[in-house]
């Protein structure tokens, strides 16, 4: 008896042990196949991408309250402990803004009669959608936020992300009441911008770090520390004007560029829709340029 | 009514609990805490999970959880699909060849074992994303995050240890 079980085992072990070894072979090559379905664009990723997240994002948003109260009863104890430094500090800010105003009403007066001379084309107000922050940047990888507002909202892909100060992002999966921002720090963010008052061209490309950097900039561009960041508008992926950032740090192998939008405070992002989505279909596919006109 | 049914269902819940308590975290860790720069560098809590219950309880860890589960933290992270499931494997394999001498190690060489694994999972994870995606990744945060993650591996795994004995006696 003890010899027969001894023999019966002594067959499962190995095949055992050869499943076990196979089960690994056959998952790793699985995870190279998924790799190869992401990286080529597949369709079908990006679905079960978006379905995966509208499923867990109602999760997320109610694990988020408690985050919301705790850190909200926080800045609330702050503001009493700095009332006082912080009233002086905004009523000095205040009468700069007051001056600022003024010059800015005068600029919009004068650009609005120069575009009526040139005949241009009014610019269009976006629709907007505000949308909090669910679910953060999962490690040190990838630099994307997921929000709580999806195609039911309006949502659709590529619209500009903004926060109050300036271009945080574009919205690159739409599920249906869930949508993921890719930020304009993360590594595969290309977004074509204006450098400066001069209007040089150039790619602002990130690279996982808080401060992307300036690619294929105009030759004999004069850039200095301080020259704002906007978008050009070129390509069609965003209007051109959107404020991204200002130059921060010059050296002779890279431009670093300090974005405006505050990523250690993500918390809403507001949602842009300037009707520029039938640009981005010709861009996304090769075909598809064709067929739209 | 019938008690064996209702064992049975109790028996199947202990049994998943690593795996479901793993997935709950790794949600969790991706909520935003509304701390500057936290989420950069969030621990992988992925990585001490598994480390944890492959080392003691592959039976309720087999490969194709671990795969489930790095596949549904690369959806919901939106990193390239398939790097976290390729990584994860790698370390598991890399994990079970030294099974026999860390089964009965002190938990110093289990720290160690850990911190050389997890460095090695990050930087192999670095050179992956440097080869698929356009430009250089910065590689900071990638070692501050591998740092924070071994740092908050004992008590983890202080917390593994607890449910393991609490819920999962044998």
């Amino acid at each position: 008896m003890n010899k027969r079980i001894g023999a019966i085992s002594h067959v499962t072990t190995p095949v055992q042990a050869w499943l076990h070894g196979s089960a690994y072979a056959v998952l790793i090559v699985v995870a190279i196949a998924l790799i190869i379905l992401a990286k080529t664009g597949n369709v079908g990723v990006e679905r079960v991408r978006t379905a995966v997240v509208d499923g867990v994002s109602p999760l997320m948003e109610i694990a988020n309250r408690p985050v919301v109260m705790i850190s909200d009863t926080i800045e609330t104890a702050q503001n009493y402990v700095a009332l006082k430094s912080e009233n002086e500090e905004l009523r000095r800010q205040n009468e700069n803004l007051r001056r600022w105003q003024i010059a800015a009403a005068k600029l919009q007066g004068e650009n609005a009669s120069l575009r009526g001379m040139l005949n241009l084309e009014p610019t269009r107000a976006p629709n907007i959608t505000t949308a909090m922050v669910v679910a953060d940047q999962g490690g040190s990888f990838v630099r994307s936020v997921v929000v709580n507002s999806g195609s039911l909202d309006g949502i659709t892909k590529g619209q500009a992300a903004m926060t109050g100060l300036g271009l945080a992002g574009r919205v690159a999966e739409v599920g249906r009441h869930s949508a993921r921002v890719i930020l304009l720090t993360d590594l595969s963010s290309r977004i074509p911008v204006f450098v400066g008052s001069s209007r040089s061209r150039a790619i602002l490309a990130g690279d996982n770090s808080p401060s992307p950097s300036l690619l294929y900039l105009d030759e004999g561009a004069d850039v200095k520390v301080g020259d704002a960041i906007y978008t050009s508008g070129q390509g069609g992926g965003f209007v051109s004007g959107l404020p991204i950032g200002v130059v921060h740090s010059l050296t002779d192998v890279s431009i670093k560029v300090r974005p405006y939008a505050d990523w250690g405070h993500l918390e809403f992002l507001r949602l842009e829709d300037y009707g520029l989505k039938q640009n981005l279909d010709i861009l996304y596919s090769d075909s598809g340029a064709e067929r739209q006109k | 009514m019938n008690p064996t049914f209702w064992q049975r269902i109790d028996g199947l819940a202990r049994s998943a609990c690593p795996f479901t308590i793993t997935l709950l975290l790794t949600v969790l860790f991706l909520v935003p805490l509304r701390i500057p720069n936290l989420a950069e560098v969030v621990p992988s809590i992925l990585l001490i999970s598994v480390f944890y219950w492959t080392l003691y309880r592959p039976d309720l860890m087999p490969i194709w959880a671990v795969f489930g589960l790095a596949f549904i933290h690369d959806l919901l992270s939106g990193i390239l699909l398939g790097v976290g499931p390729l990584i994860l494997l790698l370390f598991c394999l890399a994990l079970n060849g030294q099974r026999k001498f860390l089964v009965g190690a002190s938990f110093s060489a289990l720290w160690i074992n850990f911190f050389i694994l997890s460095s090695l999972a990050f930087l192999f994870q670095w050179v992956l994303i440097y080869l698929l995606e356009p430009g250089i990744p910065d590689y900071r945060p990638v070692i501050f995050q591998n740092l924070t993650t071994v740092a908050v591996y004992p008590a983890f795994s202080w917390i593994f240890a607890l449910i393991q004995r609490t819920l999962l006696k044998e």
